[in-house]
């Protein structure tokens, strides 16, 4: 099994080489303009610097898309359900009645999304993850919350492992993915048995990281050292985010 | 020789009122090496699990490396002198290469850099694992390879004992002739409970035999596995390189009688075994 967040966390670009306690405040901040955002030029606007950054990653294209595309299996249904359920400003299109603010509140929530998304990868898959954790420690994120990240992170495997495993044991049985009442309850119970099995070892893992001295405090040999290019990073991404937003508040024009 | 391990009267019960660990009392020293056997069910894993300090709820005295496990402080402090290996190594790795997860036990002894470097420089020799090994995924390795990646990660920490659970549960033969071979070369006291009995014989000098939570014997490896009426009434067999002269000279000998529970030291084999040593 392998961590897959973790595939090209060891590559060298821009992205990668950011220190990653700069990295997570600055983009932090990203994120968090990219959320407030309400005007649909400046959310393209975000999306665009998003793809940028995730682009300056040298992250492999269509890893990238796979994972984008994912993430448009949850988004494309709001987008088509919000225009046919708002009532204000309403227009026809053919034998539908759109809205136009669903319309303009689902593209707002699409592409804040899209933005946010790419941020995220781009500090995840550019980051292995313990120093990702231990990054958070440094900017005092509590330890017990990074304990659970590491927790939660170690358990994705356990469990997909064990379903996995599960899901072999039906297939040597001659289980197939079948429609019918029956199959969707022996599903269910495989869902819940791979729970239960995987919490289980999560509490093996739990006790072997204890008898490895683990006490909620994470350690690394990864050395954080914030040069002047991380710090010159982090702050062209505050002032973009910064300009982002006062350009979507109507604080500056152009 | 000191002793290491002491334990009186270890009794544990499962949440459903099951027992578990009955009255098991025992002395262990440095330096020994420790084989634990019985069937399924004996009790092996919770006797390690009470050793390593992750059971709490247990009833009698237990004492590992001058840690009282019967103290929150104890079963806290105990990490520090003891090492586990689990059965499946998959439980045991947390890092996404093999050279940070052997780090891993050391960095949370809070032991400076160069010296985490060292340690892991050295466990990582000590079971055979080159550079070429350093950066790869332990989840990527072969069975043989990842309990190597365990040991290693737990030799690291410099531990006084080492508490090894099935350590030839996935072992092909090579893998298992391999595993003889690292132990061999590790000088520390252990105790590894296994269903190998070859492999409990070729790596132990003392052996000890669970079942039904109750220790049954304690003796010289060679001694009790070729007890056949013994291991035949615990459900064990006698390992086939047991000689058949060995076995008539274990059956002429007698049976073994059962430890006392509240006196380890009278126990002649227990006894004969120290002595040896």
């Amino acid at each position: 099994m392998r961590a897959e967040v973790e595939l090209f966390a060891n590559r060298s670009s821009p992205v990668h080489d950011w220190d990653a306690r700069w990295k997570i405040a600055a983009l932090t901040t990203g994120i968090a303009v990219l959320s407030s955002l309400q005007s649909p030029a400046a959310g393209l606007a975000g999306v665009a610097g998003a793809l940028g950054l995730l682009w300056s990653g040298r992250l492999p294209v269509p890893f990238l898309l796979a994972r984008l595309g994912v993430a448009q299996a949850f988004l494309l249904p709001c987008l088509v359900l919000l225009p046919l359920t708002f009532s204000s400003q309403p227009f026809s299109l053919g034998p539908l009645t759109l809205s136009g603010e669903g319309l303009r509140v689902a593209a707002m929530m699409y592409l804040r999304a899209l933005a946010i998304l790419a941020v995220a990868m781009a500090v995840v898959y550019s980051t292995p993850m313990m120093v990702l954790l231990r990054a958070l420690q440094c900017l005092l994120v509590p330890k017990t919350l990074v304990s659970i990240a590491l927790l939660a992170y170690r358990y994705l495997f356990t469990l997909s492992w064990e379903f996995m495993r599960l899901r072999w044991a039906l297939a040597t049985r001659g289980f197939g993915n079948r429609s019918a009442r029956a199959g969707h309850r022996i599903l269910a119970n495989v869902v819940g048995i791979s729970l239960l099995r995987s919490f289980e070892r999560t509490e093996r893992i739990q006790q072997a990281m204890h008898c490895r001295g683990y006490t909620g405090q994470l350690h690394t040999l990864h050395r954080f050292d914030g040069r002047r290019s991380d710090i010159a990073k982090s702050i062209a991404c505050v002032l973009f985010a910064g300009a982002l937003l006062a350009w979507d508040r109507g604080w500056i024009r152009w | 020789m000191s002793c290491l391990v002491e334990i009186q009267n270890l009794q544990y019960a499962y949440p459903q009122g099951r027992k578990a660990l009955v009255d098991v009392s025992l002395h262990l020293n440095h330096g020994e090496r420790v084989g634990l056997i019985g069937p399924n069910g004996a009790g092996k894993t919770t006797f390690l699990l009470v050793l390593a300090g992750l059971m709490n709820d247990f009833q009698g005295e237990v004492s590992v490396a001058g840690c009282d496990l019967s103290t929150a402080a104890g079963r806290r402090s105990v990490h520090r002198k003891l090492g586990v290996v689990f059965q499946n190594t998959d439980d045991q790795i947390v890092n996404a290469n093999v050279y940070e997860d052997v780090a891993f036990g050391p960095l949370n002894l809070g032991l400076p850099e160069i010296e985490v470097r060292q340690r892991v420089n050295q466990a990582l020799a000590s079971v055979g694992l080159n550079e070429d090994y350093w950066q790869r995924i332990p989840f990527h390795l072969s069975s043989g390879e990842k309990r190597r990646v365990a040991i290693a990660g737990v030799v690291a920490m410099q531990p006084q004992i080492i508490l090894m659970d099935e350590p030839t549960s996935d072992l092909d033969p090579r893998g298992r002739r391999e595993l003889v071979q690292i132990l061999s070369r590790l000088p520390i006291t252990r105790i590894v409970s296994s269903h190998n009995l070859e492999f409990v014989l070729e790596t132990c000098d003392r052996v000890l035999v669970l079942d039904e939570g109750r220790l049954r014997a304690d003796g010289p490896v060679r001694r009790i596995l070729a007890d056949e009426s013994l291991m035949l009434h615990h459900g064990l067999e006698v390992p086939g390189s047991i000689s058949a002269e060995e076995r008539r000279h274990a059956a002429l000998a007698g049976p073994i009688p059962e430890p006392a529970p509240n006196h380890p030291h009278s126990h002649p084999h227990s006894s004969m075994k120290l002595t040896s040593l």
